[in-house]
């Protein structure tokens, strides 16, 4: 089974993202910061990430820079209500899949982990 | 759409789509300032738009909300979940307003203050709109202010 972490300072939110996730059958993993998540993504090396763009210390896009940085290729998708044109270029810059608003729309979030897991099907 | 039928749709999609709650508007926005413990969390956009998104609700009704949404007794529910799910709900009706108004702007983390019989003041930052909601028998405000430029 594909697992999936999910990185996200609101447990809140990672409850919501997981009842999500699961529904899709995925086995979900959760980070509660950006530093955990990419502490994680080294170390558990998970088919997918989704990432809070807003967190403190370590945001988003620095979650991306360091998963660049050290050559991790980890499919990424996006998690953000603060949703703007400039700030979703720079993610898809880093290397994101894809971008999406907070509160998750499920077809919006199928629709996007099929382009990551058809993608992987397709490279496999 | 006049931008408060922009924050009363904002506000009725979140807490239904989020927390399976409809609030509906309510005509008398004084009565949410009764001697309670309340919740109010604020958020910041900045940008080509300036101001401010703030929530109020009781903490009652924040209990209430954060005790489904986590499956848990309301009276096991922790301060921390309580500000958590006020955050993120505040946080989501931030965002989507943000994409109503002048962009591009972004939003700051949020902040959450609970305590009784206080004034949360923002100066230089008048209001736009306020519009009080009733939701499980329970009131919920959601105001926006403008930051005045010309200082």
């Amino acid at each position: 089974m594909a697992r999936i972490l999910i990185v996200d300072d609101s447990s809140f939110q990672r409850r919501m993202i997981r009842t999500v996730v699961e529904a899709e059958r995925y086995e979900v993993l959760e980070a509660d910061g950006g530093r955990q998540g990419v502490e994680m993504a080294t170390t558990h090396r998970p088919d997918c990430m989704l990432i809070d763009l807003v967190m403190p210390e370590v945001d988003g896009l620095a979650v991306l820079e360091r998963l660049r940085d050290q050559r991790l290729k980890i499919p990424v998708i996006v998690l953000t209500a603060d949703i703007g044109e400039k700030q979703s270029q720079q993610c898809l810059e880093l290397g994101a899949v894809a971008v999406i608003s907070k509160p998750l729309k499920t077809d919006e979030f199928r629709h996007a982990l099929n382009k990551v897991f058809d993608h992987k099907q397709e490279a496999a | 759409m006049e931008f408060v039928d922009e924050v009363v749709a904002s506000t009725q999609h979140i807490w239904t789509s989020v927390a399976g709650l409809n609030p509906h508007p309510h005509s008398q926005p004084e009565t949410l300032y009764r001697q309670e413990r309340l919740v109010t969390c604020v958020i910041q956009i900045t940008g080509a738009w300036r101001g401010v998104v703030m929530q109020q609700c009781s903490e009652e009704l924040a209990r209430q909300v954060t005790s489904t949404m986590f499956g848990k007794a309301p009276a096991d529910v922790i301060t921390n979940e309580i500000h958590d799910v006020i955050s993120e709900l505040t946080n989501m009706l931030g965002g989507s307003l943000k994409a109503k108004l002048p962009g591009p702007s972004q939003l700051s983390l949020p902040t959450v203050i609970e305590d009784q019989d206080y004034q949360l003041v923002i100066p230089h930052t008048p209001l736009l709109c306020q519009v009080a909601f009733e939701c499980q028998g329970q009131r919920l405000m959601v105001t926006v202010l403008h930051q005045n430029t010309n200082r």
